[in-house]
């Protein structure tokens, strides 16, 4: 497949090429050796035998012309066409050279723009010494980076348990008639104590009252980032996505495995390490999104429609895999991201990520994961839905039970999402604070007297459980879906109501559709003193049916006319608003006028403090941040900033319920 | 044949004002409030943020859509009072309205203004048109203002 679309791609001429946003950072290296600069990340968890090189725009007119090369005879791209770099390769023993994000005629242009066609793939003995090859290949004038191919992690606690009884489970009145939704109280949990002794009503993501107005939809395309999805699982089949052009060299129909460049598999065991195997993940993680609903079999999917097609697709982009060493390489999952923008994705699912703390600034995570980052960058900047401008990216916090986020999640323009349990509870395994921005169920099993119906239930891969097709999982990768499968459902529901949102405001929407948490933070549970997690688990509980009405709209905020007083933000930043930290209350001099204040309105207490003097309507605009005390900077861990534009409607009248007239 | 024009003099007046105070001591429901109403302006400005339709029965009752506090339309119903050009009401729940009005229409009746109370400080001006029926199917709100944004 390379060659061929290497021979189109010499044909096209090159565009410009965007500013480097490393140079500054390596620039800031100062005294370091030149090439020490160069080499953006450790050698920690990296994989042997390949590197990612990043070359300056000659370099690149060079090596284009060594593929087309090698491409017309039909060999394989061990060359680059520059001597030094040549050097090198026969020093390696460079059994391939190509690039990281393969051309794609019809998305090379933006692809260019975004500066991803500088990025090499370079594979050599795995003997070789990996730190000398970066060191040398950083010596090169021509190389602008050089990143270790650093493996990723699943964010799931423990393999799946399968569920055992086929017995089908009492679900609420007027919902699916998919026979274990019963057991999936994290989507409607009514405090059934046969789930857990401590479960609470309510600790779910309220998602029974948006499945009556919206259950998905297929124009809304979700990336699962993760193990390969069992594309013909009974539960989901009718909702994978179904590539309309795939390609005839990678026969990409459901999407495409970045970690063997072959076809996607669910159910592989590793050679030698029986914890490397295929979990089925990727599987569970994708009916969370979207198994098919209403169909009298299995589970239900938060967008997984009422049985009528209508469900959200699962693209199944898969990075992890049992039988390979190179899993969860960032070579694949930069592909892998790259093709979810090229390919119509419009949130990109991923439960993985580094071990919370071994990452601890934006900044640091910009310059070490540079390959990954753009390639995530460039999926934001795709457009792949009528609904919002950009792409929703969409990460688990991690598991580490670490008071930070762990990355690519805890970088401020990605949503990270915690765990709580069918208590309310923060879940054991949970990272929390600084980076993380929305809570979610993720399961846990330590509060269940059988250890597996705390846990978050979804489809299975059979081949994996004893035949089973479905089975409990837990961890912030169980809570990540939940929040992809509530933007899937919000972005439905936004195009079948002709709404268009920005990418900043649709994030907004979503990190304020949720309930206070921070309420339940007393005692100690499991051990854990809960009260360290005040404040720190993001904005609250996330709220599928809160976010269908911020989509539907902005209500007005009610205000009495010759009082100060204090207004509840809860309509505009959820159930936990009083608790936020609020950056900026703004309100033009003109709107101001119109309410007849004579000084600006303020936030006393996580309320609006205002006093007007005169009925009327005027518009102001306010930021909070979402999660943490603090935005996130290059150099400090925090939440994203969302910004809500409501108007205040002052009145004098006093109508207790709220009547116009 | 004085005193015949003094006494059908008496007579007319007493009819005439007979006639007032029945008018003023009986609601007359009746006349262009009658019919469908959209809010046009509020105090002089066109409402953006925030619609209401109210539709006024024959029946002295009435029906209020509001779309202001929540994103869906909420539905009052209840009963209202025309005495001369004040516009009094009171919702299904027993509440008052916020204030008395004082009516008046454009020519062609296809305007009205309410006016209320001085210390409210409100002017409203309602056209006639059609409540659509998607508005008209919000169903009969509880009357009682909620914060809640959980159903279960």
């Amino acid at each position: 497949m390379f060659m061929k679309k290497s021979i189109l791609f010499a044909a096209i001429l090159f565009a410009a090429c965007s500013s480097d946003p490393l140079s500054e950072l390596s620039d800031a290296a100062g005294s370091e050796a030149p090439e020490a600069s160069k080499i953006v990340n450790a050698a920690s968890h990296a994989l042997a035998g390949s590197l990612l090189v990043c070359f300056d725009d000659e370099a690149v007119a060079q090596l284009e012309s060594a593929a087309a090369a090698a491409a017309v005879t039909r060999s394989a791209a061990t060359r680059s066409g520059i001597g030094s770099v040549d050097e090198i390769f026969d020093g390696l023993q460079v059994r391939s050279l190509r690039r990281v994000f393969p051309c794609n005629p019809k998305y090379e242009e933006r692809t260019r723009a975004a500066g991803l066609h500088k990025w090499y793939l370079v594979e050599f003995d795995e003997a070789a010494d990996l730190d000398a090859a970066a060191r040398r290949f950083a010596a090169v004038a021509e190389v602008q980076h050089v990143q270790f191919n650093t493996a990723m992690k699943r964010a799931d606690e423990f393999h799946a348990r399968p569920l055992r009884s086929a017995a089908p489970a009492a679900a609420a009145q007027g919902t699916f008639n998919d026979p274990q939704l019963g057991r999936q109280w994290h989507y409607i949990n009514t405090g059934n104590k046969s789930v857990a002794q401590t479960a609470r009503a309510g600790a779910d993501i309220n998602v029974a009252d948006a499945w009556k107005l919206t259950a998905g939809d297929p124009r809304i395309i979700v990336a699962v980032v993760d193990e390969g999805v069992k594309y013909n699982h009974p539960d989901l089949a009718a909702n994978m996505w179904i590539n309309p052009d795939p390609d005839p060299e990678m026969q990409d129909l459901h999407g495409y495995n970045f970690v063997t460049h072959g076809p996607i598999t669910w159910d592989k065991h590793h050679p030698t390490d029986s914890k490397k195997d295929d979990s089925g993940h990727g599987t569970h993680v994708a009916g969370t999104v979207a198994a098919v609903n209403n169909n009298s079999t299995g589970v239900c999917g938060i967008a997984g429609g009422t049985g009528h097609d209508d469900g959200v697709r699962i693209m199944s982009c898969q990075i992890f895999s049992g039988e390979s060493n190179s899993s969860g390489s960032v070579a694949a999952t930069a592909e892998a991201i790259k093709y979810a923008a090229d390919h119509g994705a419009a949130i990109l699912q991923c439960s993985f990520g580094y071990d919370a703390g071994t990452i601890t600034s934006d900044a640091r995570y910009a310059q070490s994961q540079a390959v990954e980052k753009q390639a995530i960058d460039y999926f934001i900047a795709a457009r792949n839905c009528d609904a919002v401008d950009g792409g929703i990216v969409i990460f688990a916090a991690g598991n580490d039970a670490k008071n930070m986020a762990s990355y690519p999640g805890a970088y401020r323009d990605y949503i990270s999402v915690t765990a709580f349990s069918p208590d309310f509870l923060p879940a054991y395994y949970t990272n929390y604070g600084p980076g993380c921005n929305v809570a979610a169920p993720g399961g846990d099993y330590k509060i269940a007297a059988d250890y597996e119906s705390s846990q978050v239930l979804s489809t299975l891969p059979s081949e994996l459980y004893e035949g089973s097709d479905y089975g409990f999982m837990q961890g912030t990768s169980m809570a990540c879906p939940h929040a992809s499968g509530v933007a899937a459902l919000g972005l439905s529901y936004a195009l079948q109501q002709g709404k268009t949102f920005t990418r900043e405001e649709f994030n907004a929407m979503l990190l304020t559709s949720v309930n206070d948490i921070d309420n339940y933070l007393d005692g100690v549970k499991n051990s854990i003193n809960l009260a360290e997690y005040y404040k720190k688990m993001g904005t609250g509980a996330i709220d599928a049916y809160q976010l269908l009405m911020q989509v539907e709209g902005t209500p007005c905020l009610r205000a009495k006319v010759g009082s100060r007083q204090l207004l509840s933000l809860n309509g505009y930043f959820g159930g936990a608003s009083s608790l936020l930290t609020y950056t900026d209350v703004s309100m033009s001099e003109e709107e101001m006028e119109k309410l007849g204040l004579t000084e600006a309105p303020t936030i006393s207490y996580g309320k609006l403090q205002i006093r007007c003097n005169k009925p009327g309507v005027a518009k102001i605009r306010i930021t909070a941040i979402a999660g943490g005390d603090a935005a996130g900077t290059d150099q400090t861990m925090g939440g994203m900033p969302v910004t809500k534009e409501f108007a205040i409607i002052a009145r004098a009248t006093t109508n207790k319920n709220g009547g116009w007239l | 044949m004085k005193k015949f024009l003094y006494l059908s003099l008496a007579v007319c007046g007493a009819l005439f004002f007979a006639a007032c105070g029945s008018k003023n001591d009986e609601p007359q429901p009746v006349g262009p409030i009658a019919g469908e109403w959209h809010l046009a302006s509020w105090n002089a400005e066109t409402p953006e943020a925030f619609t209401a339709y109210a539709a006024f029965h024959e029946d002295a009752t009435f029906d209020l859509y509001q779309q202001i506090e929540q994103v869906h339309f909420q539905h009052f119903t209840g009963s209202y009072l025309l005495r001369g050009n004040l516009l009094t009401g009171q919702y299904s729940d027993g509440t008052e309205w916020g204030s008395t009005y004082e009516v008046s229409f454009s020519d062609d009746g296809d305007l009205m203004t309410l006016v209320s109370e001085p210390e409210i400080g409100e002017v409203h001006v309602y056209v006639r048109e059609a409540i659509p029926a998607s508005v008209k199917e919000t169903p009969a709100t509880a009357a009682v203002r909620s914060e809640t944004f959980r159903l279960l």
